[in-house]
């Protein structure tokens, strides 16, 4: 049931990252809605969940929009299973973790796209990226990481019964 | 077997690494035809993305108001007093704004074109931030073919309506098709400057502007030249407008001509295409 709706929210931001997202671009840069999401099941189900969605969210993704497919793929597989790794080391419920690791995995995501169309010798200005994309894309996806984690905390956690005064 | 389960997250890794390595090199060429996986995928997601992106056209205007909220209240008193102005000569213009301009445009095309043009909307966009493509909802079944070019109006001077170049076709599913646009990396077009002739080769970048050099180190090249695809190579129809020079770099260690070239469409604001399809 659980891996049913991780599918279903993957195939809605598919759908929505490529319809409504370019529209809210922040001085032209678009945020990765897919990375954002393969941080968080990572960093919540560990690296088996992380990797295999992570394979799945990228080859969706290359399959629809690219003619060279498996980059994205690569790159979100090894984004989700190394994060997954490292699931268990890191504290729960902390929300600076998704912050940190979605800008991690930004800068990564980028360094390893522009390494791949390296060796696939298309030529690509990387300064222009390291200036003006990649810092706000950071700044961006950051944010969108907290919005993402507390929705899919939402989604996620059991309802438990309460009895008498809420408390924490 | 005692190996096979110590390293068994580590092979599977490994594994899925290099079919997705393999999986890279044999696409990163040009396919001559999509698999079969790619096509039922294509299919099942083309008329849901078309119902979203057809909403979102509607919603995007929302977005753009909820950015400049600080000056709301200011602008608010301003438009008022403009409201009840407007209103009236709102009513006049009404006619004329009815025929809006792209409309115009379109059926202007359409009657001014040499070639059979097959109109197309736009689904959706890649997202990322790395390139400028874009998936078409016309397919094999409407007559597109692959490395079909692709084609907008634009008004030249003298109201005269004709084709710009967006980009070509790389892929085709049944109903739907891949589109590259020219201020994509991949795309290289060779263009004849109108006024004097001379050849050259223009490539797209990712920060979205054309440079390219001509062929010929002396000739010609004023800011303000068209230019038109000359058809070389024949990945793109002969004769199609592609934009102005807009600046002229000499190099002279290179022994040739730079030039950076404005795109006649408007990239940003594109909803609707045409497929040439002779």
């Amino acid at each position: 049931m659980k891996i049913f709706t991780i599918f279903t929210i993957i195939i809605i931001n598919l759908i929505l990252q490529s319809t409504i997202l370019p529209y809210l671009d922040i001085m032209g840069v678009v945020p990765n809605t897919a990375l954002v999401i393969v941080v968080i099941i990572a960093l919540s189900k560990g690296k088996y969940y992380g990797g295999f969605f992570g394979l799945f969210i990228g080859l969706m993704q290359d399959i629809i929009f690219n003619i060279t497919i498996g980059i994205n793929g690569f790159i979100y597989f090894f984004a989700g299973y190394l994060l997954g790794s490292i699931e268990h080391i890191l504290v729960r419920d902390n929300i600076i973790n998704p912050i940190i690791f979605t800008s991690l995995t930004t800068v990564y995501y980028n360094l390893f796209y522009f390494l791949f169309m390296y060796f696939l010798s298309r030529n690509i200005p990387l300064e222009y990226f390291i200036y003006h994309v990649i810092p706000i894309e950071i700044l961006y996806n950051g944010l969108i990481s907290v919005l993402f984690y507390k929705i899919y905390n939402r989604i996620f956690t059991a309802p438990s019964l309460k009895f008498g005064r809420k408390s924490r | 077997m005692y190996f096979f389960k110590k390293y068994k997250d580590r092979m599977i890794v490994t594994g899925v690494a290099v079919i997705l390595l393999i999986i890279i090199g044999i696409t990163s060429r040009e396919r001559i035809k999509m698999t079969k996986f790619e096509k039922i995928i294509g299919n099942l997601l083309t008329p849901v993305s078309k119902i979203s992106f057809n909403v979102t056209k509607r919603v995007s205007n929302v977005f753009s108001s909820i950015r400049d909220i600080g000056n709301l209240k200011e602008e608010n008193e301003e438009l008022k007093a403009l409201v009840a102005k407007l209103e009236e000569e709102n009513r006049d213009y009404l006619n004329i704004i009815g025929k809006a301009d792209y409309l115009k445009i379109e059926s202007e095309l359409l009657e001014n074109t040499k070639h059979d043009l097959i109109p197309a909307q736009i689904i959706s966009k890649e997202p990322g931030n790395w390139y400028d493509r874009f998936v078409i909802d016309k397919g094999l079944k409407d007559g597109v073919k692959k490395g079909a070019t692709v084609v907008h109006g634009i008004e030249v001077d003298n109201d005269f309506v004709q084709e710009g170049i967006v980009g070509r076709i790389v892929d085709v599913g049944d109903n739907w098709a891949k589109v590259i646009t020219i201020i994509d990396e991949l795309n290289s077009i060779s263009f004849k400057n109108i006024r004097t002739q001379d050849g050259g080769i223009i490539t797209g970048s990712v920060d979205n502007t054309l440079s390219g050099y001509l062929f010929d180190s002396k000739s010609d090249v004023i800011i303000e030249d068209k230019l038109y695809t000359s058809g070389l190579g024949g990945s793109f129809v002969k004769d199609i407008y592609i934009g102005d020079v807009e600046e002229v770099i000499s190099d002279e260690e290179d022994l040739m001509k730079r030039i950076l070239v404005k795109p006649a469409i408007n990239f940003k604001k594109l909803y609707n295409v045409f497929i040439i399809s002779d």
